[in-house]
């Protein structure tokens, strides 16, 4: 009889999908943003991730758009014109019912010019305002002034928000429910109970109960926590500690491959900036950028500094990026002979082991990088002593961020700077802003009132033109157009594309850790517990 | 009357040292570089009006005197502004967390004075165990808090062990000496040759007239105990005061720093004040006796 009782609960134990448990991860700041249209940080995305819904999602392994609320859907006009169908028979977590009525509020907010909201900037168009049809509880007809690329992708990122709930936009259609939110501790959510998705066999998701998130801004802390097991994944870790962590528990560590983020330097060009002229003249000079990224040896630092797990960088965008990565540009190589002859056509020379410009003025400048990131510490130390082979001498700054930022967008008040890029989306509109001469995130040069320079006004017409362009191979060109001339200028110069390396413990199942945030938790609703026997086997 | 005139001097010693205190962190804090800028600003996902947006909020404090009156002024209504890193009232992060810090404070620092004083009348009872205690003291007090953090946190250990092992040695260290040169006073050596008991003769003709000494040194330690709650708390990610205090500095977070800077200047003086009090108290006492 006992050993009967124990038969079925192992069965019951195996055809019920473990629940009970607490999701726990961490996060490095706290969310900047409770309003769900505006969200500009990645904590702030991650709470939108697991609390509101969206018409469609891209599945980050095989970056393809998947169903989400909307069952299907259909580009039209060019890239002018999307129709969704919606599934039927949706709730909010409050119980309030989703028809196609929320979809027009949400986006009639989302569009609308006079109260801006962040999540819409892919879809408001100089040329006019959207018009929205609906024509039935579940169907619903969005059509834009012009074609706007990669249309359907820009759903994944705007939530649908409730037009008849009392409790507004804290109405979700995500899996969880947020309950409590403690600043600069922690963020506590429960499984929503009228959560519309479910599993194959029919069982309701999310399959863990209730998630917590830690507020947690030091990485080794958040390691130890998750040697101790008080954490279910890590999403981002750095090359040491993966190795690390590696060495002891080889079945934690992932390595999602090439991220789509940049480690780059580059030198200040504002007319403005309060740095000697004849500097200015040297970082203004497209042969000197382009000399200083040929003397630097990209393979050491992938070997040293991210023992082997990261790429020699390449452009804009990284060669995980397809189809937007050019792939006829050669890659950059380190070419010291290439470099000189360079720099010689520009008046350089190297005398006594100094490399000196035309009027005499020894090369040196500084490089600003933020401090407490022993990354770019050690990249900065290994680019030192390359450009020192070159007759170039190179002063490393760290600085506090704050103090760093302060120099490179307020009194420009540095002469190069060594940061990252991190980028979220695989659409070139994602680098938009940092491409625009007119934007303030130009790095180069910022906020210029009109192109400085051709090369500019051209990338300037080509990030344009793509972002109106419906035909995909039609953008794929302009954006690898535009890519050439980068590689040709080299504003920006791109030292590597770092792996996307995480942790998953083996007491978490069904994670499919992908190299495009959210890495881990972007299939949150089928995160599960692990059974024993799945832990075994993963050990 | 003289009493009175007193108190009320020292009441406005306290006041004027709490609003020193807070000035002199808005100063810093607005004068230290990227005071007015805002992380997010080199999001390259935000649209030039969201950046205009938060360029403007940064500029938008005006002097610092002005801005440190109009923050006196609501304070005393209860209002202390909002977080810039945590996007919530300054005032609901304090009334969150005042608990937890106050809570490790005062454990820790009662640990240590327990262990502290213990050690030091063991160490006057019977000198031959004054090496470990002296080793142990030496070797607290060259470790800097961060480290203790550290240690605690991989041992899972409690944040008020680590402000009992930074208090430790000064309590050990002080009353040790207290009670040494305690013990070398005339009315201790003409107690020990009249045959006064080595027990009665160290509480009652060693310790209990250095009492005025100890109370003093006991104000001096909160605030020792309370500085050591800013590293301890951010190293061990314990959401206290003295985390909020860590991460305020690095974020630049103006009003919340200096609503710290108030609440900790106020309780550090006013501890040091009582303890000068009561140790002026004590003494008079003693020299009328």
């Amino acid at each position: 009889m006992r050993s009967r009782m124990i038969a079925g609960l192992a069965l019951l134990a195996a055809v019920l999908p473990a629940r009970a448990e607490e999701l726990r991860f961490c996060l490095r700041s706290d969310p900047k943003s409770s309003d769900p249209l505006n969200v500009g940080d990645e904590s702030s995305e991650t709470v939108r991730y697991l609390t509101h819904g969206f018409l469609v999602r891209m599945n980050r392994k095989t970056l393809q758009l998947e169903p989400g609320l909307a069952q299907s859907w259909r580009v039209a006009k060019g890239g002018r014109a999307i129709a969704f169908e919606l599934r039927k028979g949706v709730k909010f977590s409050d119980g309030t019912p989703f028809d196609a009525t929320d979809v027009e509020y949400t986006l009639k907010r989302v569009t609308s010019t006079e109260r801006k909201v962040q999540s819409g900037d892919g879809l408001r168009r100089d040329e006019g305002a959207a018009r929205i049809l609906v024509s039935g509880p579940e169907k619903i007809e969005i059509t834009f002034a012009a074609p706007i690329a990669g249309l359907a992708y820009l759903f994944d990122e705007i939530p649908m928000l409730s037009s008849r709930s009392p409790l507004k936009d804290k109405a979700g259609l995500g899996p969880y429910v947020l309950t409590e939110q403690r600043a600069g501790d922690h963020i506590s959510f429960v499984r929503n109970r009228n959560y519309w998705r479910s599993d194959e066999k029919g069982g309701a998701l999310p399959y863990f109960d209730s998630a917590r998130i830690d507020i947690q801004q030091n990485r080794e802390m958040e390691l130890t926590r998750f040697r101790r097991g008080e954490l279910h994944f890590i999403s981002a870790l750095d090359a040491d500690s993966f190795e690390r962590l590696g060495a002891e528990s080889p079945q934690s560590v992932k390595d999602g491959g090439l991220s789509l983020e940049s480690e780059m330097l580059w030198f200040n060009q504002v007319a403005r900036a309060p740095i000697p002229a004849y500097k200015l003249k040297w970082f203004r000079s497209a042969a000197f950028r382009g000399a200083v990224s040929d003397s630097i040896r990209r393979d050491d630092l992938v070997r040293l500094v991210y023992k082997g797990r990261a790429a020699p960088g390449f452009g804009p965008f990284s060669p995980a990026a397809r189809p937007w990565s050019n792939t006829n540009l050669k890659p950059l190589r380190y070419d010291q002979k290439a470099a000189l002859k360079r720099l010689e056509a520009e008046g350089f020379r190297l005398q006594g082991g100094v490399l000196k410009d035309g009027a005499g003025n020894a090369v040196e400048f500084s490089l600003v990088t933020n401090a407490g990131n022993k990354n770019r510490a050690r990249m900065a130390a290994l680019i030192e002593q390359d450009l020192g082979r070159m007759g170039i001498k190179v002063n490393i700054v760290p600085l506090e961020m704050p103090s760093l930022l302060e120099r490179i967008t307020r009194s420009y008040q540095y002469e190069a700077c060594l940061l990252g890029l991190v980028g979220v989306d695989l659409d070139p509109n994602d680098q938009m802003n940092m491409w625009l001469s007119s934007s303030a995130t130009h790095q180069w040069n910022p906020s210029q009132a009109k192109p400085e320079t051709a090369w500019e006004a051209e990338i300037d017409r080509l990030m344009k033109s793509q972002a109106a362009e419906g035909d995909e191979k039609k953008r794929v060109a302009l954006i690898y157009k535009m890519q050439e001339i980068v590689r040709e200028q080299t504003p920006l110069v791109y030292l590597v594309h770092p792996h996307a390396l995480m942790a998953v413990s083996p007491r978490l199942a069904n994670a499919q850790p992908a190299a495009f945030r959210p890495r881990v938790h972007w299939n949150i609703e089928r995160l599960a517990p692990a059974r024993a026997g799945e832990m075994a086997s993963a050990r | 009357m003289r009493a009175q005139k007193g108190l009320l001097a020292a009441l406005l010693r306290w006041l004027a040292g709490v609003l020193a205190a807070g000035f002199l962190a808005a100063a810093l804090l607005y004068l230290a570089p990227g005071a007015r800028v805002d992380e997010r600003e080199l999001d390259p996902t935000l649209s030039e009006e969201a950046r205009a947006a938060l360029r403007a909020e940064g500029a938008g404090r005006g002097g610092l005197l002005g801005f440190y009156v109009d923050y006196l002024r609501a304070a005393v209504r209860g209002e202390f502004g909002d977080s810039r890193t945590y996007g919530v009232p300054v005032r609901q992060l304090l009334e969150e967390r005042w608990r937890l810090t106050a809570s490790s404070v005062l454990r820790g620092w009662s640990a240590a004075w327990v262990l502290g004083l213990g050690a030091a009348l063991l160490c006057a009872r019977w000198r031959w165990s004054a090496g470990p205690f002296t080793a142990a003291s030496a070797v607290l007090v060259s470790m800097p808090s961060g480290l203790l953090a550290i240690l605690f946190f991989v041992l899972r250990w409690p944040v008020a062990g680590i402000l009992a092992a930074a208090v430790f040695p000064r309590v050990f260290r002080y009353t040790r000496n207290l009670l040494e040169a305690a013990a070398g006073s005339p009315h201790c050596l003409a107690a020990r040759a009249r045959g006064v008991s080595r027990g009665r003769l160290l509480f009652f003709h060693q310790a209990w007239p250095v009492w005025p000494e100890a109370v003093t040194l006991a104000g001096v330690t909160i605030s020792a105990a309370i500085g050591a709650a800013i590293p301890a708390e951010a190293l061990c990610d314990v959401a206290g005061l003295g985390q909020l205090a860590w991460k305020s500095a690095l974020a630049r977070d103006l009003p919340l720093l200096v609503a710290l800077t108030l609440v900790i200047a106020a309780v550090t003086l006013g501890c040091n004040m009582l303890a000068g009090a009561a140790a002026s108290l004590g003494g008079e006492r003693r020299w009328r006796a």
